[in-house]
């Protein structure tokens, strides 16, 4: 599809070496985008490719995040498109969650955001709309056992999309965030490796499936555009419908039916 | 490349002007065919021709979408002329305003029947034609409105107000159909229905200025920004995105 048009862009994407990130890196850079992606581990990354490259960054650091950021700007100019994608999960009832824990999720998931955003920022091109675009998750909105700090760092993050965007439209930047909904990759295995327990799960779905990563490409793509130039603060849920349904009424009351 | 819309076909009501008019002919250039709809036979009758001499392939079609009968008619008339239906736009809105022990009680029913009535005709007799082709979208152009109140336009704000738990419904009824349902939420867009809306604010003189400095761009939308949020609706760019609402206002509302 051709409409999405990102040549000449620049993309940051932190966690970009991640199965999300990666799927984003790709669907930004088959529009035509250049990306830099960020991350601990890039081994997704073939560093002989010429439209997505890698720089290897702790985001748990915050001088490195400095650093990183400058370097991203000497190396390749002016930036349009930032991509948080980074996000970690330590799963513990609340009575064993500790504070390293606690502390591991919200620096990568949370405070990274904010530093790499901060650290972007100077960097941003004044000749289009720029685009900041935050994966937080519909765990931002609904309770799990164990996810604590994991719900509590996208919550953080979802209003962190509204309060840059609010600043940030002074300067001509659109901050948004997508909401994936249950997807499959490593975070989630142990839901989609037992087949009984996915397929109760997806039948709480409207679509009737996890996502896959490249699921969340379009809505990327959309908020990464010119297509969403009006469109700044929003959290768009890319969920296959389970938000927004009453998930014990599906299967009883009319799929079966 | 393909372009995005090649094969489907689409009614967008309320398309002889404003958003509809946008969407319809956004649609058109990603190879859609359109039936676009209005009460008003001349400016339809313009817009038909305009997309069709572009290499479109429109037909304008005369309806109060606020009458059962002629959303139904409209509905099987499309389906005749184009041979299926995938995607619903129902967007055709009218404002109603005035206090509300003192508009008229037809004025309030004439802003439900347009705002929330029409939008239901449309999925009641267009919905079925989508589950016979096998999937499609549906595009509920609602209001920041749905989610905020403005001065004086009580049944404006009422009828949009009920378009986002109605997609949701839908959105849940119909996904086992392939039929996705989402919500479009614009603010403050350039259209003949904003410069009518500002008349019931107090502040009217004003109103439009100070909303334009709230905003990101520091400009009112374009019927054109809402045309390509309703683009990402309706294409398979969003294939897992239902039942969502998108709040289109240059961050007004945050």
């Amino acid at each position: 599809m051709k409409s999405i048009d990102l040549s000449n862009k620049l993309a940051v994407v932190s966690g970009g070496g991640g199965e999300i990130g990666y799927a984003l890196c790709r669907g930004l850079a088959d529009a035509g985008a250049k990306v830099v992606a960020i991350d601990v581990n890039l081994d997704r990354i073939d560093q002989n490719e010429d439209q997505i490259s890698g720089i290897t960054c702790d985001l748990r650091d915050s001088s490195h995040i400095k650093a990183t950021a400058s370097q991203i700007a000497s190396d390749h100019g002016s930036i349009h498109i930032f991509v948080h994608a980074a996000g970690i999960n330590i799963a513990a009832p609340a009575a064993d969650l500790d504070d390293d824990d606690w502390d591991a999720v919200f620096d990568v998931n949370l405070k990274s955001a904010f530093q790499l955003t901060r650290s972007l920022l100077p960097h941003f091109s004044s000749e289009s709309t720029g685009k900041i675009v935050f994966i937080s998750s519909i765990s931002a909105k609904l309770g799990y056992p164990g996810l604590h700090a994991y719900t509590a760092s996208k919550g953080g993050l979802e209003a962190l999309v509204r309060n840059l965007a609010t600043e940030l439209a002074a300067q001509n930047i659109c901050v948004n965030g997508i909401a994936p909904g249950t997807t499959r990759t490593g975070m989630t295995r142990g839901l989609w490796e037992d087949k009984a327990k996915c397929h109760a799960h997806e039948a709480t779905i409207p679509l009737g499936r996890m996502a896959d990563c490249n699921d969340h490409v379009g809505p990327l793509l959309f908020l990464a555009s010119e297509l969403s130039d009006y469109v700044t603060g929003q959290i768009l849920c890319s969920d296959g419908g389970l938000t927004s349904v009453q998930a014990d009424f599906i299967d009883t009351k009319l799929r079966n039916s | 490349m393909s372009k995005e819309l090649e094969d489907e076909v689409a009614i967008i009501t309320g398309s002889t002007s404003g958003m509809g008019e946008a969407i319809a002919r956004r649609f058109a250039k990603e190879g859609a065919a359109v039936v676009i709809n209005g009460t008003h036979q001349e400016r339809g009758a313009a817009v038909e021709k305009s997309i069709n001499d572009n290499g479109g392939n429109a037909l304008f079609y005369q309806a109060d979408v606020s009458k059962a009968d002629e959303v139904e008619a409209m509905v099987n008339a499309a389906v005749d002329h184009f041979s299926k239906l995938t995607i619903l736009v129902p967007n055709a809105g009218i404002l109603g305003n005035g206090l509300a022990t003192e508009i008229s009680l037809e004025t309030w029913h004439d802003t439900i029947g347009v705002n929330l009535n029409g939008v239901y005709y449309l999925c009641r007799y267009g919905l079925p034609h989508l589950i016979e082709a096998g999937g499609g979208t549906v595009v509920i152009n609602a209001s920041i409105a749905s989610f905020k109140s403005f001065p004086q336009h009580p049944a404006y704000c009422a009828s949009k107000g009920a378009l986002i738990p109605l997609t949701k419904n839908l959105a849940h009824d119909y996904a086992e159909h392939h039929i996705r349902v989402n919500a479009l939420c614009p603010g403050p867009v350039d259209t003949p229905l904003i410069w009518d809306s500002v008349k019931a604010f107090p502040n009217a003189d004003t109103i439009i200025d100070e909303t334009i400095a709230m905003t990101a761009a520091k400009r009112l939308g374009t019927p054109e920004d809402i045309a390509d949020a309703a683009l990402f609706f309706a294409s398979k760019r969003s294939s897992f995105v239902t039942g969502a609402s998108l709040v289109i206002d240059g961050g007004v509302m945050i």
